[in-house]
């Protein structure tokens, strides 16, 4: 990243926590909203966010999302600590799930996640070590208002 | 008196500032200086939170009065079928028709056959609509001006088809105009409303558009005097059945309607959710920006507990008026409400859309200022939230320590407004309140 950050911004996420679960995309959301980005865009970024934030929730023990601004994009940066992903090519098929029995009747874990934050992403990348955890890197262009 | 607002006027001279009012307003519109309340209309989404909320009687609802009627050559009642739930038992909704005309309207319509063409209409949109999801209620108007505010994201999911009471005015002044031959300026179609959201959507409304419906009485201003008529008349003939109102279409749809959820169960929607008050759509409306809420086809909204039935002008208790409707209902055989007859006969299909497309209302007076000057405030804004003390007192006027900062941002008051920043604070407040010291002759 060559572009100078506007913004910096580190929450970080607990591991199966629900009651808050959502909170951190909800704040990102909040902070956007008084930039004047379009709102399409802060859509895109609340979604992918929220997505990422709860793959940590479900998945790992514990996790950090940043959320960086620059003049042209919105990058969410996650990474955490967990079980990892075995093969990333059959995590992004959608339906695909690794979530406990536990968690799908939570009605979580509908194999949607990393689906859906590529779709809201413009540029998405993914690294996964098993057994260490796995790092997200979601950006989305705003246009300057 | 204050009524630079479409559905409130405001007495700061009543105020004694005790802010009730700032504390239940949802969208943080009102701000409480030196003892006296103020709404910012820009953010004011026309709930009547605050009128509920003040013990005073500081804010009141801006309803047309009766008097005003006399501006119109021929009167016709456009009734919320709120109405028929507030009277006792042995009253019908047609001696409440009936009472209507005794206290000088010259036609009463209820919106049983708009209630169906509404629905119907709003059947074939959502057969037609290709997404986003959810499609978004559009029958109260707090719910639009909330995403207008709020979520202006959201607006396009907002149903746009006109809601059964402004196609009764449509239809009573396209009938009227016709069968008396007069123009129809001459027509006053005069909404009888159990909340002040749908009178101030008549002089504003969310389409930036006229409304059909000329102005709004509230169920509250014409209760007793239309009790009176009604209890003078029935005195003359003693008949305690429910009968509908004469002329009346066969469906009760419509009373039905007034209760949040009648609306997505008539449509069929297989994923459909109804939510009622305004800290849960909110709720609701934060997950599904962020995609928490999903697959949800259709969301109806009412921003009173329980629907309109609990709309601040209202008099009966909503539980109660809620009972009462179902009795009318029930009375009524299923296989005499024929909604299927009234579509085939009266349904013209495209007929009920919003003439203008409804648009967000953008509040950021920012102007064209750069994403960098804006972040540049965004941080200025987060390093003085630091410093306040967070638990939201509303002793500076404003009604969160956020708000405050904003409102400090924006130079409508003083940091040293704060009484954790301030002590000396307290000493002008204690004066301002006359607070006494325990001890003190």
């Amino acid at each position: 990243m060559n572009e100078e950050a506007l913004y910096k911004k580190k929450f970080p996420v607990t591991g199966g926590d629900f009651d808050k679960a959502g909170e951190v995309s909800t704040q990102i959301k909040a902070i956007l909203k008084t930039t004047g980005i379009d709102n399409d865009i802060i859509r895109k970024v609340a979604i992918a966010s929220f997505e990422a934030e709860m793959n940590v929730v479900i998945h790992a023990e514990e996790g950090k999302i940043e959320f960086i601004l620059t003049t042209s994009s919105v990058i969410i940066n996650v990474a955490d600590k967990g079980p990892g992903i075995k093969d990333i090519d059959l995590a992004m098929q959608e339906g695909y799930s690794t979530a406990s029995d536990d968690m799908r009747e939570m009605g979580f874990g509908a194999g949607m996640g990393l689906p859906n934050i590529k779709k809201s992403a413009d540029d998405f990348e993914i690294k996964s070590k098993v057994g260490k955890g796995t790092w997200v890197r979601i950006t989305i262009h705003h246009e300057q208002k | 008196m204050i009524d630079t607002l479409p559905a409130l006027k405001v007495y700061p001279d009543r105020c004694k500032g005790r802010l009730a009012c700032m504390r239940v307003c949802p969208t943080h519109a009102i701000r409480v200086r030196k003892r006296k309340v103020s709404i910012k209309p820009e953010l004011c989404i026309d709930c009547g939170d605050c009128i509920v909320a003040c013990p005073e009687g500081a804010i009141q609802a801006r309803t047309d009065s009766k008097e005003s009627l006399k501006k119109f050559k021929f009167k016709v009642a456009i009734v919320s079928p709120v109405l028929y739930g507030q009277f006792s038992r042995s009253i019908s909704p047609t001696d409440i028709g009936e009472g209507l005309k005794a206290i000088g309207f010259d036609a009463v319509f209820n919106l049983s056959l708009e209630t169906e063409l509404y629905t119907q209409a709003l059947k074939d949109y959502m057969d037609d609509y290709k997404g986003p999801y959810p499609v978004i209620s559009s029958i109260c108007p707090v719910i639009i001006r909330l995403l207008q505010v709020s979520y202006p994201a959201m607006v396009k999911q907002i149903v746009p088809l006109q809601p059964a009471r402004e196609l009764g005015g449509r239809a009573a002044k396209r009938y009227y105009t016709k069968k008396l031959g007069i123009p129809e300026r001459d027509i006053g179609a005069i909404y009888i409303t159990p909340c002040l959201a749908k009178m101030a959507s008549i002089k504003s409304p969310a389409e930036g558009v006229k409304s059909h419906l000329d102005m709004a009485l509230s169920v509250k201003d014409i209760y007793n005097p239309l009790l009176l008529e009604i209890t003078r008349k029935k005195r003359a003939a003693e008949d305690e059945q429910i009968v509908l109102t004469e002329g009346e279409s066969r469906s009760l749809l419509y009373l039905k309607f007034p209760v949040t959820g009648s609306l997505a169960k008539a449509l069929n929607a297989p994923h459909h959710i109804a939510v009622a008050q305004l800290p849960n759509i909110v709720q609701v409306i934060e997950d599904i920006e962020k995609g928490k809420i999903k697959d949800i086809e259709f969301l109806e909204c009412h921003a009173c507990s329980g629907g309109c039935l609990g709309g601040a002008l209202t008099v009966d208790d909503r539980f109660v008026a809620r009972s009462k409707l179902e009795l009318i209902t029930n009375a009524v055989d299923e296989d005499l409400q024929r909604s299927e007859e009234l579509i085939d006969k009266y349904y013209v299909k495209g007929d009920y859309f919003i003439e203008q497309p409804l648009r967000p209302r953008p509040i950021n007076s920012g102007g064209t200022i750069s994403i960098i000057e804006q972040i540049e405030k965004v941080k200025v804004l987060e390093g003085f939230v630091n410093e306040l003390p967070g638990f939201d007192c509303g002793l500076c006027g404003s009604p969160t320590c956020e708000r405050f900062a904003l409102d400090v941002a924006r130079r409508e008051v003083e940091p040293s407004e704060c009484v954790m920043l301030n002590p000396e604070r307290i000493k002008t407040l204690r004066d301002r309140y006359e607070i006494f010291n325990l001890h003190e002759e």
